[in-house]
């Protein structure tokens, strides 16, 4: 483990009116882990990720990225995002797969913001870590939506991300392209070393890949190495009584 | 044939109507997939009433436009960014309505509403040569701030919240977007009218959607059906004395057909299973 976090969130308090959707979360998250947010809808993940992005600022407490506090960070081509697109992005938007992946090379374009055949062989190399190549002029609508979740995945890496943040990148995704999806994460894990922190419903799947899974309940975080957390139990609780109760955790454990 | 050409008015025509022909549906583009198409008939109604207090104070009306539509849509982008950041479609509402308010008042104080008139449904004799000095330069403005942003107007189109972590400057785009939105508009008022020149940034694009398979495609036809509707418009206005704002708007409906019928037609031919 580095010394310095690649995520590092203090005493952070946030609401979006009046109650507290967030309540003294503490998380460092360490170069090259694998991190699992789960919780039921309306626990906080998905905020927690947007204020990581910088789309929204804490009340209370801190957040730096890469070392930098969040409101001074700027170098956010190193931070790659997957929301969840194949369910809300528009699906005749009319672009190409090497438009969309080509888009976060904005920085890297020159005066005028167009494509340079540098730029291009950089697209079509990641698009080859995805095994995407053969479909880079396919409009992005015309895929399944396992392809164009692996087209998110290369318009990200496109900037050697450090980080990888996926919102629940597989609603609306087939069994096999979950399956191909996971391969692809593991191996951006494993030999690229790129940290990753995946919003997942799929409790059973995920429990195979994470070193730590973070649970969120009542605005507060419980968090556990993967080998320590009974997703059996878990998984119990929340069908019988139809909410996240955890009452086993130890609160902030870092 | 050729004699449209020997008269200066129809030449100012042209020029206007090339540089409107391209940048319109040009910035449609980015318009429609922002699912902002509202905002051209909101600006372009705050455009006519910059027209009308032009009019009545003895100004120059397309200057006056377009101060009150620049004016007019970084309004709308900073209530878009503050106060109705969740209600995107509200700004336009509100400042359609102050513009149709205010150029109805101002409508009603002149003597004459022979000029209004005229600016509504566009007049191929209005042009004049300094309304070239205005209109040109700035249409070239126009389509240099396209072409030097292209990507990023692109990935603002896609998706905002990306489009910054990529580094794209997502507010001053939206701000220059805006502007460039309200001079393409406030250029328009001569030849296309303000009741129309929504259209021709809505109708090419809609007719290049059916037919372009990327964004670079659609990009491309939507200014070629801008061309095509503009020069066969104003031809025909000219030989049949029809208005040329309605006629051009006519031409890029019919082009629309076609692309459906196109559309329609290649579907039945059997689409690839992808």
């Amino acid at each position: 483990m580095s010394m310095q976090p690649v995520i590092e969130i203090k005493n952070l308090y946030f609401s979006y009116e009046r109650d507290w959707v967030l309540r003294n979360i503490n998380l460092n998250v360490e170069k090259g882990e694998f991190l699992a947010f789960i919780g039921p809808n309306g626990s906080g993940k998905s905020t927690l990720f947007k204020l990581i992005l910088g789309f929204l600022y804490p009340q209370k407490g801190s957040i730096k990225v890469l070392g930098d506090n969040v409101k001074e960070f700027s170098r956010w081509n190193k931070v790659g995002y997957i929301s969840q697109n194949v369910k809300d992005f528009n699906q005749s938007f009319p672009a190409t797969v090497k438009e969309i992946v080509g888009a976060n090379l904005y920085k890297k374009m020159g005066f005028l913001k167009i494509l340079n055949s540098d730029l291009e062989k950089e697209i079509v190399r990641v698009l080859k870590l995805v095994n995407m190549e053969k479909f880079k002029d396919r409009p992005i609508g015309k895929l399944s939506g396992g392809q164009q979740q692996r087209v998110f995945i290369a318009r990200s890496l496109v900037n050697e991300p450090e980080v990888l943040l996926l919102d629940e990148p597989l609603v609306g995704v087939d069994q096999e392209a979950q399956r191909e999806f996971y391969r692809t994460i593991n191996w951006l894990h494993h030999e690229l070393q790129i940290t990753i922190i995946m919003i997942s419903h799929d409790i059973n799947v995920i429990s195979a890949e994470v070193n730590r899974v973070v649970c969120f309940s009542g605005g507060e975080i419980y968090i556990h190495c993967a080998g320590e957390f009974d997703f059996k139990d878990y998984l119990e609780q929340v069908k019988h009584e139809n909410k996240l109760l955890i009452p086993r955790h130890e609160h902030g454990r870092e | 044939m050729w004699e449209i050409f020997s008269y200066s008015f129809m030449q100012r025509a042209f020029i206007v109507g090339n540089v409107i022909g391209i940048a319109a549906p040009l910035i449609g583009v980015f318009l429609n997939l922002k699912r902002l198409s509202l905002l051209g008939h909101a600006l372009s109604h705050i455009a006519l009433a910059g027209v009308a207090i032009g009019i009545f104070l003895g100004m120059n009306p397309v200057i006056l436009a377009l101060m009150v539509s620049t004016g007019a849509g970084v309004t709308i982008e900073k209530l878009r960014q503050t106060g109705y950041k969740n209600y995107a479609e509200l700004p336009l509402a509100i400042i359609l309505a102050t513009g149709l308010g205010v150029a109805t008042i101002f409508i009603s104080l002149a003597d004459s509403n022979v000029a209004i008139y005229s600016y509504l449904f566009g007049s191929i004799s209005l042009v004049t040569q300094e309304d070239l000095w205005i209109i040109v330069p700035l249409g070239a403005v126009v389509l240099g701030g396209i072409l030097t942003f292209y990507y990023g107007f692109f990935f603002l189109a896609f998706n905002e919240e990306e489009a910054s972590l990529a580094g794209v400057p997502v507010k001053i785009l939206n701000y220059l977007f805006m502007i460039m939105i309200a001079i393409v508009i406030s250029l328009s008022m001569r030849i296309i009218g303000g009741l129309l020149i929504a259209s021709l940034i809505i109708l090419p694009v809609a007719a290049s959607l059916q037919i372009a398979g990327s964004f670079r495609g659609t990009v491309i036809w939507s200014t070629i059906f801008g061309l095509i509707a503009v020069n066969l418009g104003l031809i025909i206005s000219f030989y049949r004395d029809l208005a040329p704002g309605g006629t051009i708007i006519i031409v890029a409906v019919t082009l629309l057909i076609f692309s459906l019928l196109w559309k329609s037609f290649g579907q039945k031919g059997g689409r690839k299973n992808e």
